[in-house]
């Protein structure tokens, strides 16, 4: 025998032998059945070999060949042992697996059950056949009887229906559906219940899955809100009756002030017209010769009932305008004639009172359409106001240009300017200014108002820029689209 | 001359070899290769063993020998790789 052999049986006997040992070293799970099997095979087989190579040294080395049959026998087993040691390695992995999912599903069951369970919803199960198969905690409460009767027709929908009353096996065929309101007692204080509900993912026979919540505060508030709604329009209808009538009352009383304004104006008017053309008749002296004494008397007189008829003819003239009965006839309009004879009439109350009044042109020849008596009056009451208000040794200039889009006449002044405060108020009706004397002015507080209204009934526009201490311009803007 | 035993041992290694196959296949522990590989070896020893009776007697019975020698190396780190993993890793089998 060569001794290459009895070498290689030495190897091969260390090599078992190792693995052998390593074998008995593993450790293994005490539960695992197919573990330790797989072990004690592993080791029997490795040991089969280590009887085996052990009996091939001693025969070869020359030392004894009395284990040579016993070896052949024990040879045969070493295969179907290394066999049955795959096989159970294969088996204690599959197990391991299982075990793993196991415990996954486990968990997965817990965490379903622990949402289920802390759900503010109640979750119902029902069968096809109609049973309950599971439910939570939630959904026994507030179930209650109707889980143990699954066929007993305690729900109705939640329209107040009694009719339609059907059971939580009905409700659960009816699926899928969301958001159904139904009222677990009908015809009690009970709460009310949205229910939705699906099918499992079973392919035959598949179960119902039902969550209820209950939404009693839900509905209940719903129903306040809408009764509220309800109220709250009625309260509105009524508010907009009372207005309306009070509306109805003002309109009416304004209408009645407008008509006691202009029939007392026009009552005024006549005897007072008839005042001042006596007056001035004494005073010329066609009625005999007056006293200088008399004469002061006369002609304050005269001037107070001038100043009581221009108040009327200003009342009388916003009046007709607010009450929609002024009209306007447009025709074409020469402006130098309109503004030259406007400041002529005006030159004697400027010369009363020590003001400069003029009229400064660009062209001669502008031209606008618009209803020439209103515009005059617009004009005449702006620069009255402006006389008015200018100190004595003032300027006042009336000037006229032709911008891009409209027809600018400008009403300046060097005056005192208007005060900040006075500046929001200057077109209010009878309102002069606080700094102002208004008795020396004799001025009525409407001539700005008028001229104001008078420029919307025209389609003009009326602004105005002031400097405290430097004067004021006055602008009225007549737009093009109108020549 | 063959004898029996021999025989039976390598039917038995080549008939049960598609089982430990399918067992194994999808089998992923350590020492796998090695465990295989001295599997091999093994019925490679068979094999030998019955040729050897045929021709070239005492080359092939060194080479049934030297298979067996590399088999027992073969298993011994097959086992060896099983255990340290296990230990390693704090499991067992």
């Amino acid at each position: 025998v060569s001794p290459l052999v009895v070498t290689f049986d030495l190897i091969a006997l260390m090599g078992f032998t190792v693995a052998f040992g390593l074998a008995v070293a593993t450790p293994v799970r005490p539960d695992m059945r197919f573990a330790i099997t797989a072990k004690w095979g592993l080791m029997t087989a490795m040991l089969i070999y280590v009887a085996v190579n052990a009996s091939n040294v001693m025969e070869h080395s020359g030392l004894t060949d009395a284990f040579d049959i016993a070896e052949d026998y024990a040879e045969v087993l070493f295969v179907p042992l290394l066999a049955y040691v795959a096989y159970a390695f294969a088996a204690t992995a599959q197990l391991n697996e299982a075990h793993a999912v196991q415990g996954s599903l486990r968990r997965e069951r817990d965490l379903s059950a622990s949402i289920v369970n802390t759900s503010p919803a109640g979750v119902v199960v029902v069968s096809q056949e109609g049973e309950v198969r599971f439910a939570s905690d939630r959904a026994r409460e507030m179930l209650g009887e109707a889980l143990d009767a699954p066929h007993a027709p305690v729900f109705a929908e939640h329209d107040g229906d009694l009719a339609r009353s059907f059971s939580l096996a009905q409700l659960a065929a009816a699926a899928p559906f969301r958001d159904k309101l139904v009222d677990p007692a009908p015809g009690s204080e009970s709460p009310v219940f949205s229910a939705s509900a699906e099918r499992m993912a079973e392919p035959v026979k598949p179960d119902t899955v039902i969550a209820f919540v209950d939404v009693t505060e839900r509905v209940q508030s719903a129903a306040e809100l809408s009764a509220y709604r309800k109220d709250l329009e009625g309260l509105v209808e009524t508010r907009t009756q009372e207005l309306k009538t009070v509306n109805d009352e003002l309109v009416a009383a304004n209408s009645a002030k407008r008509d006691f304004l202009a029939n007392m104006s026009h009552e005024l008017r006549t005897p007072l017209n008839s005042i001042i053309g006596f007056t001035g008749v004494m005073l010329r002296g066609f009625a005999g010769s007056v006293t200088d004494e008399q004469r002061t008397q006369l002609q304050m007189i005269d001037r107070s009932g001038r100043q009581l008829l221009e108040l009327i003819n200003d009342v009388l003239d916003i009046s007709r305008i607010e009450a929609g009965r002024a009209s306007v006839t447009f025709e074409d309009v020469v402006l130098k004639y309109l503004l030259e004879q406007t400041v002529e009439a005006l030159q004697p109350l400027a010369r009363e009172r020590g003001i400069d009044l003029g009229v400064e042109w660009e062209s001669t020849t502008l031209m606008v359409r618009t209803d020439p008596e209103k515009l005059e009056q617009v004009v005449r009451n702006i620069v009255s106001n402006a006389v008015k208000f200018t100190g004595e040794a003032g300027r006042v200039r009336v000037r006229a240009t032709d911008a891009e889009d409209a027809v600018l006449i400008e009403v300046i002044d060097n005056g005192q300017g208007i005060s900040l405060e006075d500046k929001g108020r200057v077109f209010e009706a009878f309102y002069q200014g606080p700094g102002h004397e208004v008795a020396k002015t004799a001025g009525t507080g409407l001539g700005l108002a008028i001229a104001r209204e008078l420029c919307e009934l025209i389609g003009a526009k009326i602004s105005f820029t002031s400097i405290q201490g430097e004067g004021t311009t006055f602008t009225v803007k007549l737009p093009h689209s109108q020549l | 001359v063959f004898q029996e035993s021999e025989i039976v041992d390598l039917v038995l290694a080549v008939g049960l070899a598609p089982l430990m196959y399918a067992s194994v296949r999808r089998l992923e522990i350590p020492g796998k290769v090695a465990f295989l590989t001295g599997f091999l070896f093994m019925v490679a020893s068979y094999i030998f063993t019955i040729a050897e009776s045929v021709v070239l007697p005492e080359a092939l019975n060194v080479a049934e020998h030297a298979s067996l020698a590399a088999a027992g190396i073969a298993f011994a780190v097959g086992v060896w790789q099983l255990r340290s993993s296990l230990v390693r890793s704090g499991e067992a089998l």
